[in-house]
């Protein structure tokens, strides 16, 4: 067959930046271009997204590719990505802990009065879904008026450590002291995590491969097969122990002393999930430990919970729920083999990367005219020697 | 009130609380204070990314996250008077010129070098700004906060198992 | 505010990995190096061009001062485990480099041996192989003629193997795994 070379199109390509950069501006004289603070700000809950799924807690940069990309996530987080991918890796942090973080929002599903108590912080949750017509032409000066309010209502004096403090304890805590959780692999601690910037997902693979694939993974990928697991393949109606929402100081040692020195901070959303625990019998079938059972000193397995983790850059709570209900799921495929798509690793983590599964989709834009041209002359010599076929009978 | 200004906030805080003032700030006082000085690297300046590693809170495992931008420099100074100290930062920017800045200070202010006690007025203001953060939020939470307990005072025991989730 | 030596700056490593491109295609041939650092050993030069934090290095033969250390940001490393090690070149090996696995033959160690002098010397060797068109000869002072020995062990079962830069003062050149060497 011969090979159908083309070549051509730079100038149309050259032709599609101007357009493409052209249409953002269509708005008439009286526009004005968005700047990357009102993005961060305005656009918060989009921001959230991309800098989670672009895998680096860039601000500044991440608005830029909301606005590059003319809001196309997808997009923007894939030029996040590409950055990201152009920069040397100076350092990696110690192990950080989610206690110290600075709390925006924390809630728990299971418990109503849980130490420290439960802050709804920002969110929708509880907000009829009616439009809210009186932003459709919001003056500069009513804009201005809702911070200024929130700042004169918000009381003069200080609000004492005592009634909020700086950090909160975790919710699993109290259900680990009282002995209904798995016990903890002190070793887990020390094992180095899979770098998956670095190393390519060759199954099976630790939990801690899967855990960076989700925290960078499409949100609506993520929920999907998450929600696939919720409604029915998947057995368990999962119950959030804690969702928080805050910032996490993230911690380097000094070069110079070696004490660990704030170096800044980073928004994240944090969820445990528990569910209950499985039948015992199942668990001598595959002859490792079900997930959900612990050994107590006497070497029997003891029902415990099972758990889910999620976490993630930004305000991202349906991603950092799916995440967690989707962690549980996989604990349970590894340790017994997975019994719907949502507990297969290979299935979930192949699936739930933007930036991979964009890709593969737009480059069927890309020209394939020698594979179809070899397409046509398969169908057409089938075709031919079935008419031949036809007029012999 | 003479005694408090001796006192200094701990070394582990200083990026943090020099960060929090505008860049613009920082880079103007470190030029100013730094133009008659020699400075020499002890290691290269430069920006790249870190890795946060963070541990799961349901199994205590250890993960990464994801990254984020990270500059770092580290100085040896020697002042117009002879004066020689050693400096260094990382902080989450990706503007070199921020993390030799704070190298520098974090130099001037444990050397003690001439600008210190500036650079310490500078220090509490970051702090100031770095409360007033922290207590907006609070602020957020406390107005936020649910009081379960109102609910029960309304109407105990009967209506525990009505406020739970169905 | 601040001055570096040029070594450590973007366009003099950009000049140097080009130059070391060179020295990998055309294996023996002897490459000048452009810009030598202010001070310390000319083989920062090689180091600054290649190293970063994310790779192991050793120096079994103490090339470096603490400082150099400072400024490459390397980790160090047992000379077993590393993926450069550098080394007097007139001292006899006493170690086996890392030399891949087949699946990944790239995570071998790259030598960088510092010698006298390239280009004259009592050592001559007759190169072959890819990147040389016929014959290249090359002669080396100051190289123990262990380490010629030795390589032939650790490049026998290609793809695994070892790559080595040689430089003196002033040049370098390299002997990548490829490179049929006899010596003469």
């Amino acid at each position: 067959m011969g090979y159908v070379a083309i070549k051509g199109g730079g100038e149309a390509i050259e032709g599609t930046k101007t357009v493409f950069d052209y249409l953002r501006t269509r708005q008439g004289d009286t526009a004005k271009p968005l700047d990357t603070d009102t993005i961060e700000h305005q656009l918060r809950l989009l921001h959230s997204r991309v800098i989670s799924e672009g895998g680096v807690y860039h601000p500044r940069l991440a608005s830029l590719a909301i606005k590059q990309a003319q809001g196309d996530t997808l997009e923007a987080a894939f030029v996040l990505r590409a950055y990201r991918s152009t920069q040397p890796r100076l350092v990696e942090t110690p192990a950080l802990n989610t206690e110290n973080m600075r709390i925006t929002r924390r809630i728990s599903a299971a418990f109503k009065d849980i130490p420290g108590g439960q802050m709804l912080g920002a969110t929708t949750d509880y907000h009829l879904r009616l439009m809210r017509m009186d932003l459709l032409d919001e003056s500069p000066e009513r804009f201005c008026a809702v911070a200024k309010e929130w700042f004169t209502k918000k009381t003069e004096t200080d609000i004492p450590d005592s009634v909020i403090p700086d950090t909160f304890p975790k919710v699993l805590e109290s259900l680990r002291n009282e002995g209904l959780l798995p016990s903890v692999d002190g070793t887990a601690r020390n094992r180095d995590p899979f770098d998956i910037t670095r190393e390519p997902l060759i199954f099976p693979v630790p939990r801690s491969a899967a855990l960076a694939t989700m925290a960078r993974a499409e949100q609506g990928s993520l929920l999907a097969i998450a929600y696939s697991n919720m409604r029915g393949y998947g057995d368990v109606h999962p119950t959030v122990a804690e969702l928080r929402v805050g910032y996490l100081p993230v911690m380097l040692p000094h070069p110079i002393t070696g004490e660990l020195t704030e170096i800044g901070e980073v928004e994240i959303t944090e969820c445990e999930v528990v569910a209950m625990y499985e039948e015992q019998g199942s668990s001598s079938v595959a002859g490792g430990r079900m997930p959900g059972a612990t050994e107590d000193e006497e070497g029997n397995d003891k029902p415990t919970f099972t758990l889910g983790y999620g976490a993630c850059f930004g305000h991202n709570e349906v991603k950092a729920i799916s995440m967690a209900i989707l962690d549980r799921a996989l604990q349970a495929g590894m340790k017994n083999g997975p019994r719907n798509p949502s507990e297969d690793p290979e299935f979930v983590l192949l699936h739930v990367d933007g930036i991979d599964s964009m890709g593969f989709c737009t480059h069927y834009k890309m020209p394939h005219y020698v594979t179809f041209q070899s397409d046509m002359d398969r169908l057409r010599t089938t075709q031919q020697k079935q008419n031949n076929k036809e007029q012999t009978i | 009130m003479t005694e408090m200004k001796i006192m200094m906030i701990d070394r582990t805080l200083w990026v943090s609380a020099l960060k929090a003032l505008p860049i613009e700030q920082l880079l103007s006082f470190t030029t100013e204070l730094s133009k008659d000085w020699a400075i020499r690297s002890k290691s290269i300046p430069q920006s790249g990314l870190g890795m946060l590693r963070l541990n799961d809170s349901a199994f205590e495992e250890a993960f990464y996250l994801g990254e984020f931008p990270l500059a770092s420099a580290w100085l040896e100074i020697e002042t117009s008077d002879g004066l020689i100290a050693e400096g260094a930062a990382q902080v989450m920017d990706d503007r070199i010129e921020a993390a030799e800045a704070l190298a520098l200070c974090d130099a001037v202010l444990s050397a003690q070098l001439p600008g210190w006690e500036q650079l310490n007025k500078m220090l509490d203001q970051g702090m100031e700004i770095r409360e007033s953060a922290s207590q907006n939020r609070k602020h957020m939470l406390a107005s936020t906060k649910v009081d379960f307990s109102l609910l029960d005072e309304v109407a105990p025991d009967a209506m525990e198992g009505k406020n739970a989730e169905s | 505010m601040l001055n570096l030596d040029p070594i450590w700056m973007p366009d003099a490593q950009q000049i140097h990995f080009r130059l070391l491109l060179d020295a990998m295609a055309r294996p023996g041939k002897c490459h000048s190096l452009t810009i030598a650092p202010e001070e310390g050993p000319a083989v920062l030069t090689v180091l600054a061009t290649l190293l970063d934090a994310e790779v192991l290095l050793a120096d079994p033969h103490t090339l470096l001062r603490s400082d150099d250390w400072h400024m490459l940001q390397v980790a160090s490393a047992v000379v077993e485990q590393a993926d450069y090690v550098i080394c007097d070149g007139s001292r006899a090996p006493n170690f086996t480099p890392k030399l891949g696995t087949l699946p990944s033959p790239e995570q071998s160690a790259t030598l960088i041996l510092v010698v006298d002098e390239l280009g004259q010397g009592d050592a001559s060797l007759r190169l072959t192989g890819p990147g040389i068109a016929d014959t290249e000869s090359l002669l080396i002072k100051g190289l123990d003629k262990q380490w010629l020995e030795m390589r032939e062990d650790w490049v026998c079962s290609f793809p695994l193997g070892v790559d080595l830069i040689l430089l003196d003062g002033r040049q370098i050149t390299a002997l990548p795994r490829t490179t049929k060497v006899e010596m003469l």
